[in-house]
């Protein structure tokens, strides 16, 4: 069975209408981007320097206190939105295979974009950039990236997001929002590169993809386990207790994600395989319809 | 030390479970391999545990040497190692268990002394090695060997469980030397064809007992004997003689023999109650000291006769000698046939005889009645019928004596004082007017004679039976009014009747009794209507003696353990009648008597012991085998209950059956079994040669020590604790 077929495309058409009909106003395209310039919505004020347009300038402001201040107004212009798929081998372990739960959601997620009038960009990823979609509008592109996500696998000895970011942030000429769809099993911390990102002027948004497997070990007993991107080997035992604290200590990972991205107002999607990536979406709209 | 044999060699093929051991190692390190998407998680979980790292290294190695050690351990207790000294110094022991009456006594933890007893016994018994060997001998009354020398410990350990209670004296010297013989038995089978090194046996006698008996000191300082004390001193009344004898005065009297002992270091108030069958006769209250002991006899009168039961009323750890029971001889009417043309003296006097049952008649009988006395008064006939006959003042001839002239000076000259016939008689002075010559043509006994050595009085022996004969007019003298004239009659009926004095003895547990059977048993339908009449016992003495046939259709079921009960002592020659004996718990055992007579023991319950005829036996065994729990008057009746119906029935049949029975009663009434004290100082069963601590060997304690050890490493494994 082919990962986007007929039946894809049948979701990802409701997928666009529901964002429409529903969410009008307040998904990518139609929300406005924070870069100020010659829009006609007023922004804020900011003191005058010389050079600047004396169209600008707020005369009464000038009459009423005397301050010397511009109007400055936010540029109404289309959104960018680069997808970071992670690609390393991690993403590949499973029985229902994290890689291709991303592509479906980077496809839905790509689609809406593109009905939006949108720009998508996507890139993958793993130690370093292994393949990388330029930005492309119109919803006519869509078999483009269908076929392009397609095209991807898992490869790579190790998951790199830091090195993947300073990439995009300098391959890029405007920034926008960043969709980062990963399991965030990065051997140096993923913190480094989101804040990157941020620093950047970079929105970037999460969907963090895990297995149950990977939540709720089942083994028990010795055993060794062998990470499947560096190849490195663990012989270990494995207890009840083991397996409480284990299971624990991915629930704290999971935490510490989520505490990551409410500090920084980053908004963060976390999801298991086993859910169909539609109702993934939806979710995801819900809940930028109540944050926004 | 050097090993130099093993019980069970062929354990060590146990050894090769070390095979699947490794084996199962080997596999258990060649761990699965599984993928994962990371291993951050995992080695922050493991990295705390870092200092750790050689023991997880180590663990898995150790826990094979672990299981290694405890195969080893396993295997080493299988094959039951003896070492040279063990080897060479196998034990051969006799466990003498005293199983007497004072072994029944409750320990404060309301548990018997024979109990403790079979307890020190069974952990003894347990800590024997494989080469160890061990007979059983028990001490209460007879020595008995329970088991001959074996190492099985198994049997062993059954022949304690089944070891049974008796109310026998103790007999320890004795089994001593009963156990030394056996160990010099066994010595001699042993050097046949034995090895120099497996002779040099460890010789003992264990003796586990109470201490109550005579000779502890001298027995406790022979070599290879251990005595082992069990129980401790206890406080105790009991029943140290009783008997019952008919009075020899009276014909409905009797006199009991009664003695109470307090075995305690404090007075003690007590009753002793006596009922003869279920009736109270009388209370006899009791003020006891320390050590001291109460006689009693006691005079009481009826001819009813019975069990007579005497029963302390106090509680004490002993219960066998807190009842006593005797057998009383019962006294039945018989009948006198007066032939007289009236004489109101002779009528009056044996009117006034106790048990007489008088019949007047004017005409000659044939005979004389059945069980009783023909009295003729001057009618005689000239052929003297048969039975005991009392003539007075003969006046024809007869085949017995001639009549002669009359004698001039019937003074009374001598009197046989020795005969019971003529005792407590004084005639001084008196005269026998009328009195005649007496040519007897047989053997003749003179009790009273005249001057001239006429007798006046005489005794006539014959095969038909015996025939007194007195030569004097009662209506012509002052005979009549003399004393002397009832006593002679009265001695005259109680000699014919010849029960005076009659003693029935209750022999003590451990004695051998000798028995006399009636020749012929009558039907017991018959007798229980002619002793529901007058309660009278059946009289042996009554019996036509017949040629007796050997009975050997007389099947008889007897329980497994009859032969224990009692040892029947029995001759080959003579008539013989199948028997059966009851014991006082309805045991029964197949006896034989020989020319009437029996000798059974030693006997080794307390309580009434009897003598059955085995044909009745086989008949009612059917219906006895139900009634076992029983009591034993109740027991005592089986024939009737299968024939008759109704309970007054029952009842009539039961006296009669029991009557039937020739009994004899079997008291404890031994002081040195109802003295709880030992007689000297015994050592503890805590110091029993066990060859380990509680009463096992060391191999079963290793073996568990080793199944111990491997569930703990089960557990670590489970814990990953090891590997």
């Amino acid at each position: 069975m082919a990962l986007f077929d007929s039946e894809f495309l049948k979701r990802l058409e409701y997928l666009s209408l529901v964002s429409r009909r529903v969410f009008r106003g307040q998904l990518l395209a139609q929300r406005r981007t924070k870069q100020l310039g010659g829009g006609i919505e007023f922004a804020d004020h900011r003191e005058y320097a010389p050079g600047d347009d004396l169209r600008y300038l707020d005369w009464n402001i000038y009459a009423r206190f005397g301050d010397v201040l511009l109007k400055r107004f936010q540029e109404e212009e289309d959104l960018h939105v680069y997808f970071l798929l992670d690609a390393s081998r991690s993403m590949g372990h499973g029985s229902a295979e994290k890689f291709d739960f991303a592509r479906q959601v980077t496809a839905a997620l790509a689609y809406i974009a593109l009905a939006d009038m949108d720009r998508v960009s996507i890139t993958s990823y793993a130690d370093d950039v292994q393949d990388a979609m330029p930005l492309t509008r119109g919803k006519d592109r869509i078999l483009a990236i269908l076929s392009f996500l397609e095209s991807l696998g898992t490869s790579g000895k190790a998951t790199r997001l830091n090195e993947v970011a300073q990439h995009l942030v300098q391959r890029t000429q405007r920034t926008g929002l960043v969709v980062i769809l990963s399991d965030f099993y990065d051997q140096e911390g993923f913190q480094e590169g989101v804040d990157f990102l941020r620093y950047r002027r970079f929105e970037p948004h999460l969907i963090q993809v895990h297995t149950t497997e990977e939540a709720n070990p089942t083994w028990l007993g010795d055993i060794e386990l062998e990470e499947v991107e560096t190849g490195e080997r663990r012989k270990l035992t494995i207890t009840e207790r083991k397996l409480r604290q284990y299971k624990q200590l991915y629930q704290e990972f999971l935490q510490s994600l989520d505490v990551y991205c409410r500090t920084y107002s980053i908004s963060c999607t976390r999801t298991t395989t086993d859910i169909p990536f539609d109702e993934l979406v939806l979710r995801m709209m819900r809940a930028s319809a109540v944050t926004s | 030390m050097n090993l130099l044999d093993f019980a069970n060699p062929v354990g060590w093929w146990w050894g090769l479970l070390a095979v699947p051991i490794v084996v199962l190692y080997v596999l258990k390190l060649r761990v699965r391999r599984q993928p994962v998407p990371t291993l951050l998680f995992w080695d922050r979980l493991f990295d705390e545990k870092r200092p750790r790292s050689w023991w997880q290294k180590l663990r898995q190695l150790f826990s094979l040497l672990l299981q290694l050690a405890f195969l080893a351990l396993l295997v080493t207790a299988l094959v039951d190692p003896l070492w040279s000294w063990q080897r060479q110094r196998q034990r051969r022991i006799v466990l003498v268990m005293d199983n007497s009456a004072s072994m029944r006594a409750l320990e404060a933890d309301g548990q018997s002394r024979l109990e403790m007893a079979k307890a020190a016994a069974s952990a003894l018994v347990r800590s024997l090695r494989g080469r160890d060997r061990m007979a059983i001998v028990t001490a209460g009354g007879p020595p008995r060997v329970i088991i001959g020398m074996t190492d099985h410990q198994r049997t062993l350990l059954s022949a304690i469980e089944r070891l049974p209670t008796t109310d026998g004296p103790t007999n320890i010297a004795t089994c001593v030397e009963l156990a030394n013989r056996l160990l010099a038995e066994h010595d001699a089978e042993t050097d046949r064809g034995a090895r120099e090194e497996e002779t040099d046996f460890m010789r003992e006698t264990v003796v586990l007992s109470d201490g109550c008996f005579d000779g502890l000191p001298e027995l406790a300082a022979r070599e290879h004997v251990k005595l082992y004390g069990i129980g401790t001193p206890l406080d105790n009344v009991g029943i140290t003689r009783y008997q019952v004898r008919r009075s020899l005065l009276d014909a409905v009297g009797y006199q009991v023999l009664l003695d109470v002992t307090n075995f305690s270091e404090e007075p003690l108030s007590c009753r002793v109650e006596l009922n003869l069958e279920g009736e109270l006769i009388d209370v006899i209250p009791l003020e006891l000291e320390p050590g001291a002991t109460e006689t009693r006899i006691l005079d009481h009168t009826t001819p009813k006769g019975g069990r007579l039961v005497a029963t302390l009323d106090t509680e004490d750890p002993l219960e066998a000698d807190n009842s006593a029971v005797a057998v009383l001889p019962a006294r039945r009417r018989f009948p006198v046939v007066l032939v007289t043309e009236g004489n109101l003296f002779l009528k009056s006097v044996l009117e006034a005889i106790p048990l007489v049952d008088l019949r007047m008649t004017a005409e000659l009988p044939d005979a004389a009645p059945g069980g009783g006395i023909l009295v003729l008064d001057r009618k005689v006939p000239a052929q003297l019928p048969a039975g005991r006959i009392l003539v007075i003042d003969p006046q024809e001839d007869c085949d017995a004596w001639k009549l002669g002239e009359p004698i001039s000076q019937p003074i009374v000259a001598s009197v046989d004082t020795e005969s019971p016939l003529t005792q407590h008689v004084r005639l001084d002075n008196v005269l026998f007017p009328g009195a005649r010559e007496l040519t007897f043509d047989s053997d003749v006994e003179p009790l009273i004679q005249d001057p001239l050595d006429q007798p006046l009085l005489a005794r006539v022996s014959r095969p038909g039976g015996d025939v007194i004969v007195l030569t004097c007019s009662l209506e012509k003298g002052d005979l009549p009014l003399r004393i002397a004239f009832p006593v002679l009659a009265k001695n005259a009926v109680e000699w014919f009747q010849g029960n005076s004095g009659e003693l029935r003895p209750a022999i003590s547990t451990g004695q051998i009794a000798t028995l006399e059977v009636p020749a012929t048993w009558p039907d017991p339908m018959v007798a229980g209507e002619n002793s529901a009449n007058d309660g009278a016992p059946f009289d042996d003495t009554d019996v036509t003696v017949e040629e007796t046939e050997e009975k050997d259709d007389g099947v008889v079921a007897v329980a497994e353990d009859a032969k224990d009960v009692a040892i029947v002592e029995q001759s080959t020659d003579g008539a013989v009648q199948n028997l059966v004996l009851w014991s006082p718990l309805r045991r029964t055992t197949p006896i034989t008597a020989t020319n009437q007579q029996v000798t059974v023991g030693p006997l080794l319950e307390t309580g009434l012991w009897t003598v059955r005829p085995a044909e009745r036996e086989g008949v009612t065994q059917e219906t006895t085998s139900s009634q076992q729990a029983t009591n034993l008057s109740a027991a005592n009746s089986p024939t009737s209950t299968s024939i008759r119906n109704g309970t007054d029935a029952e009842s009539a049949d039961a006296d009669a059956d029991r009557l039937l029975d020739v009994s004899i009663a079997c008291n404890l009434a031994n002081e040195s079994e109802s003295d709880l004290r030992p007689r000297g100082e015994l050592e503890s069963t805590d110091a029993l040669p066990l060859l380990s601590v509680g009463g096992h060997s060391l191999w079963l304690y290793l073996t568990c020590l080793a199944a111990g050890l491997i569930t703990a490493e089960w557990w670590l494994y489970q814990r990953r604790i090891v590997g």
